[in-house]
């Protein structure tokens, strides 16, 4: 049929001659009703010129039109459903035009066009430009960039000066330094290193008694150094300071983000999952792969599998709008989210990029996007809800303690069982007992017009009526088999709204009994009956419930009758009501077996051993999702394209590239391409990310880019090496770290010549070091050692108990800054003042940042203020030394050296402006003496 | 690693040969700083083409006032109250896909027109409605989200879900400001939710350009200050003594090697003592008359809150802060204006901003500022012409009002029409990004232009979205 459509217009021109007249008034209609329209309301973003092509549609010329854009065909001439103008101006696939809907005949003149053949005169329009769907990526040359290409050793360099290198990295430097007509300078002093080695490796100041005992020691700085390096490497600290660099790329943070941030509650074990993993100098390629798929790997002991299953928080604590109403966009965003981090943080790729279009700048086109989407969709980060929520599973545990929590679960479930058992028992005797129940829709409604419900749990039957204020009243007659004394009981669902003092009437043998009930209580018997009492009947009960005298809402449920005693009938010889003495002794016993066992399931409930911790996670345990995903046009989630099987980054695979089972999301796999030697990415990023946190900068000064628009290495040969010898060291990063630290380079001077300073500028070169500013929590800790207020405890959950939401959060002062609680919307001032990374995006190289909120936080904030009271205390408290000497041990404690004689000078002639003898004076004066070296320029750098 | 600070003015120093201030982002991330000159990041710039306003005071309403009970008149809702209808209800579509039956609900408030114009106000904004001579109405404004958080986000940052700079952040990033003394972009009694901070930060532009806060939301105004800006613990002399003995230190801990950074530093002192000098002046309302003060409503329980911030923004404008935020807000996740059941209680919200914001209008313009400040009024969307729960609108991304004030934006004038439910924006559509466009385009921005390059790509406040609304303008 559609074929048929398309060619009419091809026929009409064919058969010419009587149908010119009807072509020529096509195509007046095209030129009066159409052309204006689209040139008016179309062209400005669907033509040749558009100042900015929109959807990748061109409406300016036929054939433009009839091809489309990235969505398909705009105009298929015949064919009004496939013509997505057409659904386009009516405002159902796209709202078109975007500034308000045009009016219904303008529409119609459209459809009727469409139907009509389409005709259409306009000719082929070049453009300036000439815009195509897919940039055409060219894979074969994009491979020829850099970063693609596999890293290699390169032979080690022989620089004039030999003597000057420690080792193969000044080799490689000094040969680039010589070629620039440079010479290195000096190397620094040895309290200038030792202040610079402790806060690069464990982020806190060396005390005087450290700096001390290295600035004496007899061996050379080069062992006596050794030494050092070796201790701090093996301390404790070294993973808080090098773990808090890569929860900078992890964008970790404790609460949500977003539109309503919540508390994660559980990520403090992926910090401290990080920082045990420095700690511990677990292999970097393994620290990949667990943080991508540790929930994958098989499980060795319950300690690895504790971390494989935290290590999962790294996909999933991105900042997320569990709110956005649209799932099909959140999970879209998440999934984005998550490849972009990823791309960003193990691959120094802009992956991001491609979620719309080709990559702009780098060989990556939106299927290989795509190829990585299906992987993450075929992964469970949330359950979805009006706030949809993380997902958490419990930690495994060690075999006693699973032991305990088996053998716990084994006493319940048997207790149940045995429970479940009697009470079905019960159910059958009850059964048997001449119990005779009437729910409300059986009775008879004498008054008012009663409502039905199913509202409020727990009723009897489908539902249950409800009527308030005057006028209503339902009566229920139960003939009865056998006569005698029965408990009657009504049901009721309860709730506030309900009457305290619901009347119920009861005609028995001996009159007429008003008893009233408060429906707000939770009904007595098994939570859905309440007594009225006991009476004695003949041949039937009648019950009546009503709202005369109640206030709130009475409920008429049902009404069940339970013997007590039946009278001896005569006319069946007393069986029954023997029976009936049978069945109620057989049923006291199991009534008093089954509370028995009730009160010892609580027992053994109240002993249950503690549950494992919780830690947030991505799972796959339900795999039912597994599958390949569409591309999204123009990201649109949508708006689907065609499907592209789960896949790696093509610019970066070999042809023999893995590939995704069928079975499988494909995550572990693609951990284990990242995480591969063969990835020419990986290796690369992780040791230049190392280095610049030893030098200031990477060899690649883009620590997070090394696509097209990235920087080029600086020495692309030593990254090279260094990333080849990473991988033959087991990915071991205190091996790299020791071997850059023990360079010479590493320990120059940060002054540096003239000559350097014009012949290159950004020190590229490295002829010397670089002064560097001190890191929030670098002040932070800096800060608290001085006062003496530094908690050294090692982890834990640190966010106060009683925590529900971050707003308003004050943080508690003394532990080490990397265990403040890292919250979305709400951070420390001193973090927020000092450039601490924006938790909601994964960063490699923190901004550094000159600000007069730094100078105020500084001069006038009571935390400053309170440090630097206690930090004065502190100098005071011993009173054998003077004042000369407590300055050296001020300075010492936080700049790490000797005053100065000016700056000596300086704050001899503070502290001595005054008379004071009584010693407040003094303390105020240390105080503010306290603060201002804490404020001053030398105590936020490095040199 | 190079310093952020003196990023934004290579614009000016032209230092890489670029002229763009995307490409001025790009170099100065991987350029030293050592070949640029030291400047101040907040300096006053020149704006992109010819400007009509100087700055912008963004009144805020939280929550999402009702545009059909307050500006958009829609007789119809009279007549069609208590009848089902179908409509295409945000939530519902973007929860199921469905279009559902809803009950028509009408406003409940009288509309009545006012001035020459002849505008239609409801009884919520008396007062308001006294200068619709000088306001231009924005009826048919759309925009993205259906939750609060998103869609404030929207609002603010022009994404829902994505991390991007406030606006505000934007145009100081672009403007700079007038007053070296004070910040750039100030945001009174910001609310700690939906968003929160993320609503004034600067994300990844220079942190220069993250909005300060005074005061928080649910903070009575008599307690709000500027973080840090005032000393309590040292009189002004110790103070001005520990000054003066860090800065003797500061100058001779810069040695013979001093790079730009650190001599920022003692800059960044300097500012910081002189801003702590001339912010508190800011503050004291105790300067204005008591005529002044009683046109916003100060001293009036319902009123007094509300007026206080409305007339600091004035203050700021005075002082030329580039861009000022008055917030109604507070601190909840059903935020102020937010009523899905009981919408009478948009009563106490009307009241409560209803003559501050007149007063402000007002006080502009009889002190000439309204000639080159552009008022801002609303809210992140509007609410359904239809009930939720028995007397309560759920949320209405799909057309809302917002009004301008000032600086060359036609006054007395309405733009845009939503459908005569006052559903859908149909007439001259607006949406957010448009209107942020425009916003900047008032201020002498070029939305297209004014891009910023992270991660690799430039980024920009309409996203690759935004059309300049020319209609608005006289």
């Amino acid at each position: 049929m559609r074929c048929l459509l398309m060619t009419l217009p091809v026929m009409i021109a064919i058969l010419g001659g009587s149908l010119v007249a009807d072509d020529q008034q096509k195509l007046n209609f095209f030129e009066n009703k159409i052309r204006p329209v689209l040139v008016e309301h179309c062209y400005e973003c669907h033509a040749a010129h558009s100042k900015q092509l929109r959807g990748g549609l061109r409406l300016d010329d036929r054939e433009s039109a009839r091809r489309g854009g990235d969505s398909g065909p705009a105009v298929v001439p015949g064919d009004l459903n496939e013509s997505l103008l057409l659904s386009a101006l009516e405002y159902e696939s796209f709202e078109m035009p975007p500034r308000g809907k045009l009016p219904q005949s303008v529409i119609d003149d459209f459809r009727t066009w469409i139907e009509t053949g389409a005709i259409d005169p306009r000719e082929p329009v070049e453009a300036a430009g000439t815009p195509s769907r897919t940039m055409g990526i060219d894979l074969e040359a994009g491979r020829q960039h850099w970063a693609f290409k596999p890293a290699r050793r390169y032979d080690v360099p022989h620089p004039n000066d030999i003597a000057w290198c420690d080792g193969d990295i000044d080799r490689f430097l000094l040969a680039e330094i010589e070629a620039a007509d440079l010479v290195p300078a000096p190397d620094a002093d040895r309290q200038t290193l030792i202040r610079r080695a402790y806060f690069d490796l464990i982020g806190l100041p060396p005390s005087p008694e450290q700096i001390a005992a290295f600035v004496d020691d007899p061996l050379s700085t080069l062992d006596a150094f050794a030494t050092v390096v070796d201790e701090l490497l093996n301390s404790p600290h070294f993973g808080e300071r090098w773990g808090r660099h890569w929860l900078d790329v992890a964008r970790f943070a404790e609460s949500t983000g977003g539109g309503r941030s919540l508390l994660y509650k559980h990520s403090w074990l992926y910090r401290d999952y990080v920082i045990e993993a420095f700690n511990s100098d677990k292999p970097f390629d393994q620290f990949i792969i667990e943080q991508i798929a540790g929930d994958l790997l098989p499980v060795d002991d319950y300690r690895s599998g504790q971390q494989q299953l935290t290590a999962t928080a790294f996909l999933a604590l991105g900042p997320t709008n569990y709110e956005l109403q649209d799932k099909e966009q959140l999970r879209m965003d998440v999934i984005d989210e998550q490849i972009d981090t990823m791309g960003r943080a193990f691959l120094g790729m802009t992956l991001g990029c491609a979620r719309c279009h080709d990559h702009k700048f780098d060989p990556i086109p939106t299927t290989d996007y795509y190829a990585l989407a299906g992987i993450f969709r075929s992964t469970k980060t949330m359950e979805h809800s009006n706030v949809s929520n993380w997902l958490t599973r419990e930690l495994p545990v060690d075999d006693a303690w699973q032991q305990r929590l088996d053998d716990h679960k084994t006493a319940l479930t048997s207790l149940r069982a045995e429970l479940d058992d009697r009470q079905s028992q019960a159910n059958n005797i009850r059964k048997q007992l001449p119990l005779t129940m009437l729910d409300d829709v059986d009775a008879e409604v004498i008054a008012g017009s009663w409502s039905t419900s199913s509202g409020v749990q727990k009723f009897v039957g489908e539902a249950y009526s409800y009527g308030g204020g005057p006028g209503y009243e339902m009566r229920y007659r139960l003939p009865l088999k056998s006569p005698g004394t029965y408990d009657v009981r009504v049901s009721y669902s309860p709730h506030e709204n309900r009457s305290p003092n619901a009347p119920f009437t009861v005609a028995h043998k001996e009159g007429e009994t008003e008893i009233r009930i408060d429906q707000r209580m939770k009904p007595p018997i098994d939570e859905l009956y309440a007594s009225l009492g006991q009476f004695a009947f003949d041949d039937a009960a009648v019950i009546t419930v009503s709202t005369a005298g109640a206030e709130g809402m009475v409920v008429a449920d049902a009404v069940e009758l339970v013997p007590v005693e039946l009278d001896t009938n005569d006319e069946d010889g007393g069986s029954a009501a023997e029976q009936f003495a049978q069945l109620t002794t057989q049923l006291e016993t199991l009534t008093s077996v089954i509370s028995n066992l009730k009160s010892q399931i609580e027992e053994t409930e109240k002993q249950a051993p503690p549950r494992p911790p919780e830690t947030v996670v991505v799972t796959e345990e339900d795999t039912s999702e597994v599958g390949d995903y569409h591309v999204c046009i123009r990201g649109n989630a949508k708006n689907l394209g065609p499907e592209v099987p789960r896949g790696f980054l093509s610019v970066a695979s070999n042809e023999s590239g893995l590939h995704v089972p069928d079975e499988a999301s494909g995550r572990l796999e693609l951990a284990r391409w990242i995480a591969s030697e063969q990835n020419p990415l990986t290796a690369r990023v992780a040791v230049n990310r190392i280095w610049k946190h030893l030098f200031g900068a990477g060899l690649v000064s883009t620590v997070d880019n090394f696509g097209v628009v990235g920087e080029r290495p600086s020495h692309p040969e030593l990254l090279d090496t260094l990333a080849v010898t990473f991988v033959e060291n087991n990915w071991s990063v205190k091996s790299l770290i020791r071997e850059i630290m023990l360079s010479r380079a590493y320990r120059l001077s940060s002054v540096h010549t003239q000559e350097a300073k014009a012949v290159d500028p950004e020190n590229r070169l490295l002829s010397h070091q670089r002064r560097r500013r001190l890191e929030a929590e670098a002040i932070y800790d800096a800060i608290l050692s001085i006062s003496g207020q530094l908690d050294t405890t090692l982890g834990g959950d640190t966010v106060r108990a009683d925590t529900k939401s971050e707003y308003g959060y004050e943080f508690d002062v003394g532990r080490r800054a990397v265990y403040l609680p890292v919250f979305r919307n709400q951070l420390p001032d001193l973090f927020t003042a000092f450039d601490f990374p924006d938790p909601n995006l994964s960063t490699g190289k923190r901004n550094v940042s000159t600000l007069s909120t730094q100078a105020l936080l500084l001069m006038n904030s009571p935390f400053v203020a309170d440090q630097a009271r206690l930090a004065a205390q502190r100098l005071l408290a011993d009173e054998t030394i003077d004042n000369n000497a407590r300055l050296n041990l001020l300075y010492h404690r936080a700049l790490g050296r000797q005053p100065t004689a000016e700056e000596a000078e300086i704050a001899q002639s503070f502290l001595a402006s005054d008379d004071d003898i009584d010693g407040k004076l003094s303390l105020d004066r240390w105080t503010s003496l306290c603060q201002a070296v804490i404020a001053s320029l030398d105590f936020r750098y490095v040199e | 690693m190079t310093d952020i600070l003196h990023r934004r003015r290579l614009l000016k120093s032209a230092a890489c040969g670029f002229g763009s201030l995307a490409l001025a982002g790009l170099c100065a991330e991987e350029s030293s700083a050592a070949n640029v000159t030291a400047s101040n990041p907040l300096a006053s710039l020149d704006p992109m083409l010819p400007a009509r306003a100087k700055r912008i005071i963004f009144i805020f309403m939280q929550g999402g006032p009702s545009h059909v009970d307050t500006f958009d008149y829609k007789p119809l809702l009279f007549k069609e109250d208590g009848n089902e209808h179908e409509f295409r209800d945000a939530r519902v579509l973007a929860k199921t896909g469905s279009i559902q039956k809803h009950r028509v609900m009408k406003p409940l408030w009288k509309f009545r027109q006012y001035g020459e114009c002849g505008q239609w106000v409801s009884d919520l904004f008396p007062h308001i409605g006294e200068h619709v001579d000088d306001l231009c109405f924005v009826h048919s404004l759309h925009t993205n989200g259906v939750a609060h958080g998103p869609s404030t986000l929207f609002l603010h940052t022009g994404a829902t879900n994505l991390i991007r700079p406030s606006m505000g952040a934007w145009v100081t990033y672009g403007l700079g400001t007038e007053n070296q003394n004070l910040p750039g972009f100030i945001t009174i009694a910001p609310s700690s939710a939906n968003g929160g901070p993320r609503n004034f930060a600067n994300a990844f532009l220079p942190a220069d350009y993250q909005g300060t806060a005074i005061g928080r939301a649910s903070q009575p105004m008599t307690e709000a200050r500027i973080r840090h800006l005032t000393n309590s613990r040292l009189s002004q002399e110790e103070q001005q003594r520990q000054f003066e003995l860090l800065q003797g230190l500061n100058r001779a801990q810069l040695g013979d090697d001093a790079d730009d950074r650190q001599r920022a530093v003692l800059s960044s002192f300097e500012l910081a003592w002189r801003m702590q000098m001339h912010a508190p002046g800011l503050m004291d309302l105790s300067e204005e008359s008591t005529a002044t003060q009683a046109m916003y409503g100060i001293g009036e329980k319902e009123t007094d809150d509300f007026g206080r911030q409305c007339l600091l923004g004035r203050r700021m404008a005075e002082r030329g802060v580039r861009f000022i935020q008055i917030n109604y807000a507070d601190n909840g996740n059903n935020p102020r204006w937010d009523q899905h059941s009981k919408m009478p209680l948009h009563e106490v919200h009307a009241k409560a901003s209803d003559k501050p914001v007149a007063g402000l209008l007002a006080d502009l313009k009889a002190r000439g500022l309204l000639e080159d400040t552009l008022v801002w009024w609303g809210g992140e969307f509007g609410r359904n012409p239809f009930a939720q729960n028995s007397d309560g609108r759920d949320h209405n991304p799909k057309g809302f009002t917002h009004f301008l004030a000032g600086a060359g934006v036609k006054p007395g004038f309405a733009y845009g029409e939503t459908d005569e439910f006052g559903h859908e924006a149909v007439v001259d559509k607006v949406h957010m990004h448009d209107l942020h466009a425009t916003l900047l385009y008032a201020l002498g921005l070029d939305h297209e232009r004014l891009t910023y390059r992270y991660a690799g790509r430039d980024f920009r406040l309409t996203d690759i979205e935004g059309r300049i609304v020319d209609g608005i303008f006289s």
